[in-house]
């Protein structure tokens, strides 16, 4: 399956937010200190990046927004049905597709970058 | 605190997306940076590096601002979803609906066959009148509501109470008019006039006139509780939205006007 590299980067903000909602429901700043955490600092969602992706993906009915009140409302969100089902085929086609890349990446690395070929 | 402060002015000038979106979306902000800055303490940084990381993590930049204007920016979708009033009143709107439509068209139908538009009297005129300042306050508010959040004022359920006052002016003034009506009628048959055409010409307009009222008085009463629902939620957003600033900005937000974000959409540094 080939993946569409202009998206992959929304692809991959969205399955680290579906993920770390996988077990419980989670306030907004919670997704965002686990991702930085489960993924070693390696992805981090800076300057809001959250939002737009939360919104988007309670739009399309793959996590649930809820308003709780806890001595202040704060908001927080849980993975639907729909949303679980997405984040296993995502999972499944973003690693085959990201497998690829570390091969080629790994293939660099052992191998160093290569002198260009010298002319005439 | 005014660090937090700033970020949700920046937030608010540039968020642009409709009530009570906006305060909503104001308020998950307020509330994770506070939560976020809590919990940087409780791992033991200072104030200002918690402080700095909560607002580099949450921050909205411009680019993630312009991302939820057109993520929540559907006119069209946004005016339905909120029509609806979310899950729970999605019934009920179905069936408010359903009865203005059948009151539309057996009204219409029962206007135009008793001639009452074909040759109004004063009273359909002041009738039409009422209808038409309705029409225009709904319009206005509509705008307001759905589409400009800059034109509200800090009370929309309020600001909304002349319409059930219209609708009733519309249905008084529209019996007024018909209990008039079949009036002369009866003194033109007790001076000997034709039964038969007396009933077909002025007791028909008289019954149209009132149709025609309690149809008005139908579609002003819905769409007044339509954009009452909708002022509510918005008040509600609102005020929770003061609520958590007052305690994320302190005691100075509390009395002053750093808390009304709200009120001053277009110019968060009013």
């Amino acid at each position: 399956m080939s993946l569409d590299t202009q998206s992959v980067g929304r692809r991959i903000n969205e399955l680290l937010v579906l993920s770390c909602v996988r077990e419980e429901a989670k306030h907004g700043y919670q997704i965002a200190l686990d991702v930085e955490e489960e993924t070693g600092g390696a992805f981090e969602l800076q300057h809001g990046t959250l939002y737009p992706i939360l919104h988007r993906l309670e739009k399309e009915g793959l996590i649930e927004g809820e308003w709780t009140e806890e001595g202040r409302r704060r908001k927080e969100y849980r993975l639907t049905d729909a949303g679980r089902r997405r984040l296993g085929e995502e999972a499944g086609s973003l690693s085959a597709a990201l497998d690829r890349l570390l091969d080629i990446l790994e293939e660099v690395r052992r191998g160093g970058v290569r002198p260009r070929p010298a002319e005439g | 605190m005014a660090a937090f402060d700033r970020v949700l002015r920046r937030a608010e000038a540039g968020l642009g997306v409709p009530e009570p979106r906006r305060s909503r979306i104001l308020l998950e902000m307020a509330s994770d940076l506070e939560d976020l800055y809590g919990t940087y303490r409780e791992r033991g940084l200072g104030e200002e590096e918690a402080r700095e990381r909560a607002v580099r993590l949450l921050g909205a930049s411009p680019e993630v601002l312009a991302e939820l204007r057109r993520e929540h920016g559907s006119r069209m979708a946004g005016l339905l979803d909120r029509l609806a009033g979310g899950r729970a009143h999605r019934l009920e709107s179905a069936l408010l609906a359903l009865a203005t439509g059948v009151a539309v068209a057996g009204g219409g139908y029962g206007v135009a066959a008793s001639g009452v538009v074909a040759g109004p009297s004063p009273w359909t005129w002041a009738v039409l009148v009422l209808a038409g300042l309705g029409a225009w306050t709904i319009a206005g508010r509509i705008l307001a509501l759905f589409v400009r959040p800059e034109r509200l004022g800090p009370r929309p359920v309020e600001e909304l109470r002349f319409l059930p006052g219209l609708a009733a002016a519309c249905l008084t003034v529209s019996g007024l008019g018909s209990l008039v009506t079949a009036a002369s009628v009866a003194d033109a048959i007790e001076r000997g006039g034709s039964v038969s055409a007396l009933l077909w010409g002025e007791l028909s307009a008289a019954i149209g006139l009132l149709v025609l009222g309690l149809l008005l008085m139908l579609l002003l009463t819905g769409a007044w509780l339509l954009l009452r629902r909708r002022a509510r939620a918005i008040e509600e957003a609102r005020a929770a939205l003061r609520e958590a600033l007052a305690g994320i900005l302190g005691p100075r937000a509390r009395s002053g006007n750093d808390v009304q974000l709200h009120d001053h959409p277009e110019g968060g540094a009013q």
